[in-house]
């Protein structure tokens, strides 16, 4: 049995949450940034805060910044280590993550499948026409490290210039910082153009390998790199509402793994750390034997 | 008025403490003043964000 009525749930879910966190059309028009109350709030989804159309506040940004505060830690400079140390662990970005939980407690990783608008536009490409391949599952594991490294290891320890902690996801990685923030402001702003170097071309480098990567591979970015999809992830496991397999009367005909957006091999994994939540499986199960339940 | 047994159901303690701890952090974050830290930085053009470094 085939429930069109979910996908199209789905599809303005993803639609309505695009819109709605980079609805600041005066930035698409001036190349200025939002720059008022909004901006205290998080959304639940990486969503760059320099795009001119943003109306809230990235998560990943949010916390790197909050462990950036302290200043970072110089290791040459031992003598100051604990007062770093000290300095950090009272900088912990303990609303973003309290905010994170909570999101994370209640639905799993399901703002990835329903209102993340990178994860989103990563599915409108892998609709392109083209062979398609599931990948090397061991990197998913790569979306952890990441996490720990560039979202808290880096930002707190690596000291720039002027003796402060820097975003370095957002600085060496981020594509949808790229995406949002990058390309429109250099459209939008000619003199920002000819300040662009190495950094940006390398960003661009990444944006462009990840976009195509999109079309052969299933979301990607959300799969391998997303600090936030490897946040949210293990709490698939405790969160309030999970998904319910009937794996008895399964006939293992394999339409839910087809569909699965990141490539699991649902019934065994559907729920996993990987699971997105997006339901397309029970979407398409003949069957109808995967729900969402309460714990 | 009889409950039904998935009325009944109480909340697994795991749960229960990370949606606790999640409130909890959220509170405490929120007396620190975090947002405005984040605020301060997500009311300029990150230059990191967008590649300048």
């Amino acid at each position: 049995m085939h429930r069109p009525g979910l996908k199209n749930i789905r599809f303005w879910s993803q639609l309505t949450a695009t819109i709605g966190t980079n609805a600041y059309l005066t930035g698409l028009k001036t190349g200025s940034i939002y720059t008022s109350t909004l901006k205290h709030i998080c959304v639940p989804t990486l969503n760059c805060y320099s795009c001119p159309a943003a109306l809230f506040s990235c998560p990943i940004g949010a916390m790197q910044v909050t462990v950036a505060g302290a200043g970072g830690l110089d290791l040459t400079a031992l003598h100051t280590i604990g007062a770093r140390l000290s300095a950090i662990a009272t900088s912990l970005p303990l609303l973003v993550i309290g905010f994170l939980a909570l999101v994370g407690g209640i639905v799993g990783r399901a703002a990835c499948g329903w209102v993340c608008p990178f994860g989103w536009f990563q599915e409108l490409l892998h609709k392109i026409p083209s062979p398609k391949f599931a990948g090397p599952k061991i990197l998913r594991y790569l979306k952890y490290l990441i996490l720990v490294v560039f979202v808290f290891l880096l930002p707190a320890f690596w000291l720039d210039e002027f003796d402060g902690g820097e975003p370095t996801f957002c600085k060496f990685i981020c594509p949808a910082g790229t995406l949002e923030g990058g390309l429109p402001l250099a459209w939008l702003q000619p003199g920002l153009r000819s300040q662009l170097g190495w950094l940006f071309t390398w960003k661009a480098f990444c944006l462009a390998a990840l976009l195509v990567m999109a079309v052969f591979f299933r979301r990607p970015f959300c799969r391998w790199v997303c600090p936030l999809g490897a946040f949210y992830g293990p709490f698939n496991r405790v969160s309030l509402a999970r998904i319910e397999f009937d794996k008895v009367n399964c006939i293992e005909c394999g339409a839910c793994s087809k569909k699965c957006p990141v490539s699991l091999d649902v019934p065994r994994e559907v729920d996993n750390a990987e699971c997105l939540r997006c339901l397309e499986c029970s979407n398409v199960c003949p069957k109808n034997l995967i729900k969402v339940a309460r714990r | 008025m009889n409950s039904s047994p998935q009325n009944e159901r109480k909340l697994p303690i795991p749960t229960l403490i990370v949606l606790l701890l999640a409130l909890i952090l959220v509170f405490i974050g929120y007396n620190n003043g975090e947002h405005r830290s984040y605020f301060q930085k997500a009311i300029l053009v990150c230059t990191q964000c967008i590649g300048l470094g």
